[in-house]
């Protein structure tokens, strides 16, 4: 049975008051926050409750909720319209479902999208009316508000970009609205998000522009990327690059990272490969069955502290709709090295016509 | 110190009287602040508090008055206690848990009906009643939620 807002709600006559305001905020504080879009619907106070930075620093203090992860889902209707920030809530019926967060703007598609501490940095991309934005905007994940920063000092779609010591790298990525994005520059772009300021690294000769970069993590401060024709790996400490091609040996891409170790989903061979830099190996993620996918689906993943988070596209031929599925693995490293999986749910958060175009953890 | 002394009669609202160990009352900063101030005597009035949630209260206290002292039961067995004691408590009966355990200033008791109301309202309609919370949003405007907020209504 639906639940409801509704004014005629019995008034049952008892004794009770109201609850002082801090001991409403203790309540609240105590709510695991994927609850937060649900109670922003119980009165206007709860709306602005919810993303007051008193209810946060309350949070801090109390220890269970210390690690707690929210997942942030870049959604485009058609893959052509700009983006909509949704995060994994709680529905009445106690089920996990993909909710748009209301107070955000759309977003413009293929920008860079990097969780840095408790907020989302957006950087370049584009609006579906218009040309590729050189703008940078920072989304504080608990009051759900925008903040505008200093603009990139070239606009670009499409680049990889990682946080490694406080600083956002932002490589690749196509200055025109071709299809294919090739990268254009020889040059990495570089925002300390300390001071706020742009830097520009000088051109890399050696580096072959005209491809486009895919998909990248960040393992022990290095940043690993996928290109048509190669995976590198990039140290910003050295500044040094080079290639990896047993990482390139298999088709990695919206991976993430548990432990220094990378994982993304094959679809194709439906499993989960990971690849540990230091062993320069790949493996498969033992005893973890999804299945059941369409030719052509994709995968995303994220990591939520030692949980691997998996999100599929699920094809409705009949309906000529689409369903967004999520799973949660936990991942457990044996004795010999071996990765094995539990799935410890797995049920579809969306639907209608909804594609993923990235999907990040923010620890609030 | 005399047995008498060591005895405490705290007194309820509705005139409910429940004479307790010193030792078990004085977790209530609220409480010892009084004994301390005003002398009150051996009789406490908490005109704030109904005889039954003080029974419960003085529950809570016993119980962990005695861990406190002796030391004879584990945390684990505490924890579980507790667990037990908010377990089946109905809404009313929990929200005057923490009108009472908020009136006496026993910061664990409030801890844990807070973590209780956290851990059983889950849906707009709990939290209404739960915390007592009005629906201050007008017929339009909750109109205008529900339809813009069609996943936390239509199943």
């Amino acid at each position: 049975m639906a639940t409801k807002v509704s004014a005629d709600e019995e008034n049952q006559p008892s004794l009770m008051t109201s609850l002082p305001e801090e001991i409403i905020m203790d309540c609240v504080a105590r709510v695991p926050r994927s609850y937060y879009p649900l109670l922003s619907l119980v009165s206007k106070h709860f709306k602005s409750l919810v993303t007051s930075p008193e209810l946060y620093v309350r949070r801090r203090s109390l220890l269970s909720r210390d690690d707690e992860y929210s997942l942030y889902v870049a959604i485009s209707k058609n893959q052509t319209s700009c983006i909509h920030w949704y995060t994994l809530s709680r529905k009445p019926n106690n089920s996990l479902w993909l909710v748009p967060i209301p107070s955000l703007p759309p977003m413009p598609l293929h920008g860079s999208y990097v969780v840095v501490g408790s907020s989302i940095y957006v950087m370049g991309g584009f609006y579906h009316w218009g040309f590729i934005t050189p703008c940078v905007s920072r989304i504080d994940c608990r009051s759900h508000t925008v903040q505008h920063l200093p603009r990139m000092p070239k606009a670009v779609a499409g680049p990889v970009s990682e946080l490694v010591d406080g600083k956002i790298y932002v490589i690749g990525g196509s200055d025109t609205r071709s299809r294919e994005m090739k990268s254009s520059s020889q040059r990495i772009m570089v925002f300390d998000t300390e001071a706020e300021t742009w830097n520009v690294t000088k051109k890399r000769m050696n580096w072959e522009v005209k491809q486009r970069l895919f998909s990248s993590v960040e393992m022990s401060g290095n940043i690993y990327m996928r290109g048509h024709k190669n995976s590198y790996v990039y140290e910003p400490k050295g500044d040094k690059w080079e290639e990896d091609r047993i990482l390139h040996s298999k088709e990695w891409s919206n991976s993430c990272v548990i432990d220094d170790v990378l994982y993304y989903y094959d679809v194709d061979k439906n499993c989960i490969r990971t690849y540990d830099p230091k062993e320069r190996a790949w493996g498969v993620v033992k005893s973890v069955e999804l299945g059941g996918f369409e030719d052509g689906s994709w995968s995303y993943t994220a990591s939520c502290g030692r949980n691997l988070v998996v999100f599929f596209h699920k094809e409705i031929v009949l309906t000529e709709t689409t369903e967004i599925w999520c799973a949660e693995i936990v991942v457990e490293r044996r004795q010999g090295g071996e990765i094995w999986g539990k799935v410890d749910w797995c049920d579809v958060v969306l639907d209608g016509k909804s594609h993923i175009m990235k999907c990040l953890v923010v620890k609030i | 110190m005399s047995k008498s002394e060591k005895k405490i009669v705290l007194k309820s609202l509705d005139n409910e009287a429940f004479e307790v160990e010193k030792a078990v009352a004085l977790q209530s900063q609220t409480i010892w602040v009084m004994c301390e101030d005003k002398c009150v005597g051996n009789e406490i009035p908490l005109e704030n508090v109904t005889g039954q949630i003080l029974a419960k209260v003085i529950d809570y206290c016993k119980k962990h008055a005695v861990v406190d002292g002796d030391g004879d039961e584990s945390s684990e067995e505490l924890k579980n206690w507790d667990t037990e004691f908010t377990k089946n408590m109905d809404q009313s009966t929990l929200f005057n848990m923490i009108l009472a355990a908020n009136y006496l200033n026993i910061k664990s008791l409030l801890n844990l009906t807070c973590q209780a109301v956290a851990d059983k309202t889950k849906t707009i309609d709990e939290f209404h009643t739960f915390l007592n919370i009005e629906n201050n949003f007008t017929p339009e405007e909750e109109a205008q939620i529900c339809q813009e907020n069609l996943w936390a209504f239509d199943d």
